[in-house]
């Protein structure tokens, strides 16, 4: 994690909020590997587990994922390319969905790891 | 019978949801491939006579993951499952909302056949119309339901 030097002046606070501020980061920089680990592998399970039937492939082709981070949040986005993706996720109360599935079965191991990254070693 | 069915049936036996959503309530194991549809003979009631969607829900189960939250020896293992109610309504969202409203005191933190369900609140879908009904409103209402199965 680095040093962190207690210097001439800084009160116990100030060296608690430097602290608290280093841990943070790495957590988040831990966080946002994970994210970046899972993507590729959502990414492909959606791909591959679509519910619908091929016609031009476009809707399969454009499913994508990304990792966002910021604000102290990371975010793994799961989205549809098209642009009737709205209504493969909810016509039909959602007979072609694909994003609620992949989060349900990514959720928990997602969890899992972010529970042990928190956890730390 | 399926957590879906259980969910359809707890709601139908209710006098007061029943009042509201005449036009029934529904399950795939109901509607088949053709989902609620005018030219489902399963799912007729959900239409007026001059082919209107009368307010009827779709009550729709995802596939089971395990929850790992629980470790024991014994061979138990713990099932979490995502429940969506879907409420539909020709015109306005009046009627469907307050389903929604005595759907959650019938199933927030009910047991039904070994599952306790809990209520996840409801995704905002205001801005979405289902166009195979005409553009009818809808409301979602997701609750997750937990059990545990007892291994062999």
């Amino acid at each position: 994690m680095g040093e962190l030097k207690w210097e001439r002046g800084a009160t116990p606070t100030d060296m608690f909020n430097r602290l608290e501020k280093k841990l943070k980061s790495k957590k988040l920089a831990l966080l946002t590997l994970l994210a970046t680990r899972y993507a590729p592998q959502a990414e492909a399970w959606m791909k591959m587990n679509r519910p619908w039937q091929d016609r031009t492939s476009h809707a399969r082709q454009t499913l994508h994922t990304w990792v966002e981070t910021g604000s102290g949040r990371v975010i793994l986005w799961l989205a549809h390319g098209v642009e009737y993706g709205v209504n493969l996720e909810y016509n039909f109360a959602g007979r072609y969905a694909i994003i609620a599935p992949t989060i349900d079965l990514f959720a928990p191991l997602i969890l899992d790891d972010v529970r042990a990254v928190l956890r730390g070693p | 019978m399926a957590i879906d069915d259980v969910v359809r049936t707890a709601l139908m036996a209710d006098a007061a949801f029943a009042a509201l959503l005449t036009g029934g309530v529904y399950t795939w194991n109901v509607t088949g491939k053709l989902f609620i549809s005018r030219d489902n003979s399963a799912t007729s009631a959900a239409f007026d006579a001059n082919g209107v969607l009368k307010p009827c829900c779709m009550v729709k189960v995802r596939s089971a993951t395990p929850t790992n939250t629980l470790s024991d020896p014994l061979p138990l293992q713990g099932e979490r499952l995502a429940l969506e109610i879907w409420f539909y309504q020709d015109d306005g969202y009046a009627t469907i909302e307050s389903a929604k409203q005595r759907a959650f005191v019938l199933l927030h933190e009910a047991c039904l056949e070994n599952y306790t369900l809990f209520s996840n609140g409801a995704p905002f879908l205001r801005t979405y119309t289902e166009e195979d009904f005409g553009g009818a409103f809808l409301i979602r209402a997701d609750y997750r339901a937990h059990r545990i199965n007892r291994g062999g």
